[in-house]
């Protein structure tokens, strides 16, 4: 069997954690080095989490031609940037979702990846979670008839109005923070949408702290969607056909794994979504996989991002 | 143009902080606030309406292209200071850029270089040292209030323990020495000139940034300054500048809400009121006339360079455990 893959992690996120403990339980992959801002933090959580080498600026991670894999876990704008930087270095890139929400910043990014002949891939955890794969399944083998509906929702409270998902100028809000996963899901059941509608309350330092969707796929299947942060806790994805009713009832962190089908409840495996990320992820750059989450799957969330971003400044259902 | 002609403002960002420099570009006669540049177009625009600001831009880059804004303010995340004031002074403008500037010297340097070479006025936004309390301070040491002054003791501290806050976040360079230290070194600075050795111990929190810091800083002519700050400590603000014959003691040495300083001398307290000002503002006026020709800046090359200095030794001083000769 070959070497691991060797994995640097790009900042000190609080994110890094799961991503950490996934890689341990990966037999393909290694992190080793960490970089951060400032040399004696990037010393003292290398020493924290046991990892070999510790840089004291990302540009010094990024020169480590040791490394294959940079996890870019820095905050929304910087993710593209980045990620070119790391993708010109010659490094295979997993970047924090969103991506970004301009097509012309996503495009640039695979632009970069397909000329460093490098891969790119957006850290949706919850697609690697086979409580997702079941429910797409079903949905596809026609256990609710021809798919009709879909409703989801994603919200928590959030009342630190320097939280930098509440920061414009780090590209918060709740359609980046929770509502992609929202449009994430909906795409996977029902194609690219070709028209959106949204509207925002904006708070915090001027983002939308709360989202409302609807979207309409090919074949007039409709989506609707509501995030936010000026909301209780809440969670939920339901597809409803012609014939019945899927609902997933933790789609994004996938506790307690179980898809219900018509009140019928059917098991999943619980399996660590990061754990399936990072081995897929590592699966991918020796050659053995295919990364689940490509380049097609980022523009198509970008142009629903966009468009409902458009929308919610002009008042008007959008195009895409 | 003439000392007459109000200065033409534009902020780069819509930052919360925004909220008080508005008001001190409204105010004042000398500065004319016309526009405002988001990362969204529709979002600068709403800032926009909300503020009644003339111009909305859908990135920083368009706003730095407006040839009528003659100074910019730069309110962004602390990462972003000294890139953002290089683009600024390159495309013609004068910049005040919020504190502080960079944790690293050579960063805060290549910004004033670029400023001078483009003949352009960049300056660090340390509102209260605009403060007529802060002056006052300053006159009344250097008056001999105090004595001989021997010790500087400060402190600003708060309680936040969001890890996501942008004051946490390491990858945004937070931190409590960087968020609010930075003042208390700045205060003892004001009073004893340039440290020649300082000495830092941090507690580093779960989100990796120092949560708590307290420093000593020897300054020529025997004058030692502590202070400590933190983002998981109570509420705290003050300074009180020990001379050998008194002290002066400020309850508010920062935001200067309640101006007034606490003379303390031969078993009295003497407390000298203050009119209230808006150090805002006054910081604002400040540049605008700079920018005329009417005024020096406050606050040039010379102190954003030794804040950091200071900043950047402070930090290796906790890193290493020893005593660190700033420079």
């Amino acid at each position: 069997m070959s070497e691991p893959v060797r994995w640097g992690l790009l900042s000190t996120a609080r994110i890094n954690r799961a991503i950490l403990d996934g890689a341990r339980q990966s037999e393909h992959t290694q992190v080793v080095a960490v970089a951060s801002r400032d040399q004696a933090r990037a010393d003292a959580y290398a020493r924290e989490r046991g990892l070999e080498r510790a840089y004291g600026s990302y540009e010094a991670l990024l020169e480590d031609d040791d490394l294959d894999v940079v996890y870019n876990s820095l905050p929304n704008s910087l993710h593209v940037d980045w990620s070119i930087r790391a993708l010109d270095a010659g490094k295979h890139v997993l970047c924090e979702k969103p991506l970004d929400r301009r097509v012309e910043a996503v495009e640039r990014a695979f632009d970069a990846a397909e000329r460093n002949g490098r891969l790119l891939m957006e850290a949706f955890m919850y697609r690697h979670h086979p409580q997702t794969r079941k429910a797409a399944e079903l949905v596809r083998d026609g256990a609710i008839g021809e798919l009709r509906q879909l409703r989801s929702l994603f919200s928590f409270t959030l009342t630190d109005e320097a939280d930098v998902r509440m920061l414009p100028e780090l590209d918060g809000g709740a359609l980046m923070d929770l509502g992609c996963y929202c449009i994430s899901m909906q795409r996977l059941l029902a194609g690219e949408p070709d028209l959106v509608f949204g509207r925002q309350r904006l708070g915090g330092g001027g983002v939308d702290v709360g989202f409302v969707g609807v979207l309409q796929f090919p074949g007039e299947v409709f989506g609707e969607f509501h995030c936010g942060f000026d909301l209780p806790q809440g969670a939920g994805l339901e597809a409803i056909g012609s014939k019945g009713k899927l609902a997933v009832a933790d789609p994004v962190r996938c506790r307690d794994p179980h898809v219900v089908v018509d009140g019928e409840r059917i098991d999943v495996e619980d399996v660590d979504r990061y754990f399936l990320q990072v081995e897929n992820f590592s699966a991918a750059v020796r050659g053995e996989a295919e990364p689940l989450l490509g380049p097609a799957d980022a523009m198509g969330q970008v142009r629903t991002i966009d468009a409902l971003y458009r929308s919610a400044a002009t008042g008007s259902a959008e195009r895409l | 143009m003439g000392l007459d002609v109000p200065v033409k403002w534009g902020l780069l960002s819509t930052a919360d902080i925004n909220r008080k420099v508005i008001p001190g570009l409204r105010a004042s006669e000398k500065a004319e606030l016309i526009a405002v540049a988001s990362r969204e177009q529709g979002r600068a625009d709403d800032y926009a309406r909300e503020w009644e600001i003339e111009r909305a831009y859908g990135s920083y880059e368009a706003l730095l292209e407006d040839a009528d804004v003659e100074a910019v303010y730069i309110s962004l995340p602390n990462t972003l200071h000294c890139d953002w004031s290089i683009r600024a002074v390159e495309a013609g403008k004068h910049v005040l850029c919020e504190k502080p500037m960079s944790r690293y010297v050579a960063d805060v340097e290549a910004a004033f270089d670029a400023a001078d070479r483009s003949g352009r006025i960049l300056t660090e936004a340390f509102m209260y040292r605009h403060n007529p309390q802060t002056a006052r301070l300053r006159q009344l040491v250097d008056e001999g209030a105090i004595g001989d002054l021997r010790v500087v003791r400060s402190s600003f501290s708060y309680a936040l323990y969001d890890l996501e806050n942008i004051r946490l976040r390491t990858d945004v360079e937070g931190g409590s020495l960087m968020d609010v230290g930075c003042y208390c070194v700045s205060g003892s600075r004001l009073l004893a000139g340039e440290p020649e050795r300082v000495y830092g111990e941090q507690y580093v929190g779960p989100s990796a940034t120092d949560w708590v810091f307290a420093g000593t800083m020897r300054f020529p002519g025997d004058v030692i300054a502590q202070f400590d700050c933190g983002t998981a400590l109570s509420e705290r603000d003050e300074l009180e500048a020990i001379g050998s014959d008194g002290s002066l003691f400020l309850d508010d040495p920062w935001h200067c809400v309640e101006p007034v300083i606490e003379l303390r001398r031969d078993g009295r307290v003497e407390r000298i009121e203050l009119e209230h000002a808006d150090s805002y503002q006054l910081e604002v006026e400040n540049l605008s006339d700079a920018i005329r020709g009417a005024a020096d800046p406050l606050l040039g090359r010379e102190d954003a360079v030794g804040q950091a200095r200071a900043i950047e030794a402070l930090f290796r001083s906790a890193a290493t455990g020893t005593a660190v000769a700033p420079g």
